[in-house]
């Protein structure tokens, strides 16, 4: 079937029902920064929460060669990390879904490492990632909360990885505070990431910290199983029905939801960067 | 309508001595403002002398004004508002406790003094 659609929407492929398009041209449209559980005090949240950085709009500037801009535009979505091995951004949108549906998930992002040395610096960056933050509606029977966590481990400590993961397994899950009202759990650790299988993938670096070459990913996953369904990501695409999200109890109050989030953590003493130049989830019409 | 956006900058840090912001950019704004909060003020003043800075690429830092905040029980919020300041900003400066002040915290009389810091934006 052939589209008339403007190039900003022409290069996804949607579902029937398109429920979000954010193009960060128009600004940052319910993206916001993530912070840990706190009760009384912000001491009372998990250490590991404590420093993720918030995101913002950038216009891709370098200092060799001035303002890249966006893929359509000026702006992107930007996360940057703290100058500091494994610190980690995140940006987070938070919605609910009305009908447990096949949705999709598709962005354009690209990566670097801040350009403060003339070096290739392809290693900087350990990874960039996507997950749903998802839980099952108040009806149904035994119902979960589902995390789907996908990343992209460009470099580790041991050095270039290049390699798509998932986690499957979570870390405890705590008490915060001394109401019994809050918990917490922290779930972009180092820890439990497994290789997606065949989900070795070289990507477009493009020699020097200042060149930007975007990339598209898309997720599918089932809210009515609550199951991967494919990953892409450019030219490569990954069967993942058969690997697991992570799976807990639902909790009290998060009935419903459906949220999205893009995480970067980096490999050195030195702020990694994520770029997000649009995203747009739609699902199947019901 | 206007594009308007408030970055946490800094959430609960525990400012004492040098400090500085991470880079923010701020291409899209015309104005800003910064604006820092003591969370539970203590009853003995602190000094903040802080730098705005500007920046060609969120590499290298020029001063664009600099002053100083005294915070109290009665003066916890402060604020400096900006104009014409390109593509990045970030805040830095120092922490300055006096002697008693910092008596008291070694004893555990006073917690260590956090701070809140914000940058209101707006296109």
């Amino acid at each position: 079937m052939t589209r008339n659609l403007p190039p900003a929407l022409d290069l996804f492929d949607p579902l029937d029902r398109i429920l979000v398009h954010d193009d960060f041209n128009r600004g940052m449209q319910g993206w916001t920064g993530l912070v840990g559980n706190y009760e009384d005090s912000l001491d009372s949240m998990l250490p590991e929460y404590a420093d993720l950085r918030d995101p913002m709009l950038s216009n891709l500037t370098v200092w060799d060669t001035g303002t890249d801009g966006s893929l359509h535009g000026n702006y992107a979505m930007k996360l940057a990390t703290l100058p500091r091995t494994g610190a980690l951004a995140v940006a987070i949108k938070r919605l609910t879904w009305r009908v447990a549906t096949r949705i999709r998930w598709e962005s354009i992002v690209t990566f670097k490492p801040e350009a403060s040395e003339l070096k290739l610096s392809s290693t900087d960056v350990r990874a960039f990632g996507i997950l749903l933050d998802l839980q099952d509606g108040d009806l149904k029977a035994q119902p979960h909360r589902v995390m789907p966590h996908i990343r992209y481990l460009n470099a580790d400590e041991s050095g270039r990885r290049e390699q798509w993961q998932y986690k499957s397994t979570h870390r405890t899950v705590h008490d915060i505070g001394g109401r019994g009202e809050t918990k917490s759990h922290f779930h972009l650790g180092p820890d439990s990431w497994t290789d997606l299988p065949d989900g070795s993938q070289r990507l477009c670096y493009n020699e020097i910290a200042t060149k930007h070459n975007w990339y598209y990913l898309r997720l599918d996953f089932d809210l009515r199983d609550m199951q991967f369904r494919e990953f892409q990501c450019n030219n490569r695409t990954y069967e993942c029905r058969d690997i697991e999200p992570i799976r807990i109890p639902a909790m009290p109050n998060l009935w419903c939801m459906l949220n999205l989030a893009y995480f970067v953590e980096t490999n050195s003493a030195k702020r990694a960067f994520l770029y997000v130049d649009s995203s747009l989830l739609s699902t199947d019409r019901e | 309508m206007r594009q308007s956006h408030t970055a946490v900058v800094t959430r609960n840090a525990a400012w004492d001595g040098p400090f500085a912001t991470e880079p923010w950019e701020t291409a899209w704004a015309i104005e800003a403002i910064y604006f820092v909060r003591i969370l539970e003020p203590p009853p003995l003043r602190i000094v903040m002398q802080y730098r705005v800075e500007i920046s060609p690429d969120g590499i290298h830092w020029a001063e664009l004004f600099q002053g100083t905040f005294a915070f109290d029980e009665q003066n916890p919020l402060w604020y400096r508002q900006l104009n014409h300041f390109g593509g990045w900003l970030r805040l830095s400066g120092k922490v300055s406790y006096s002697p008693e002040m910092r008596r008291r915290v070694i004893r555990g009389l006073i917690r260590e003094p956090r701070f809140m810091a914000y940058l209101t934006l707006k296109s």
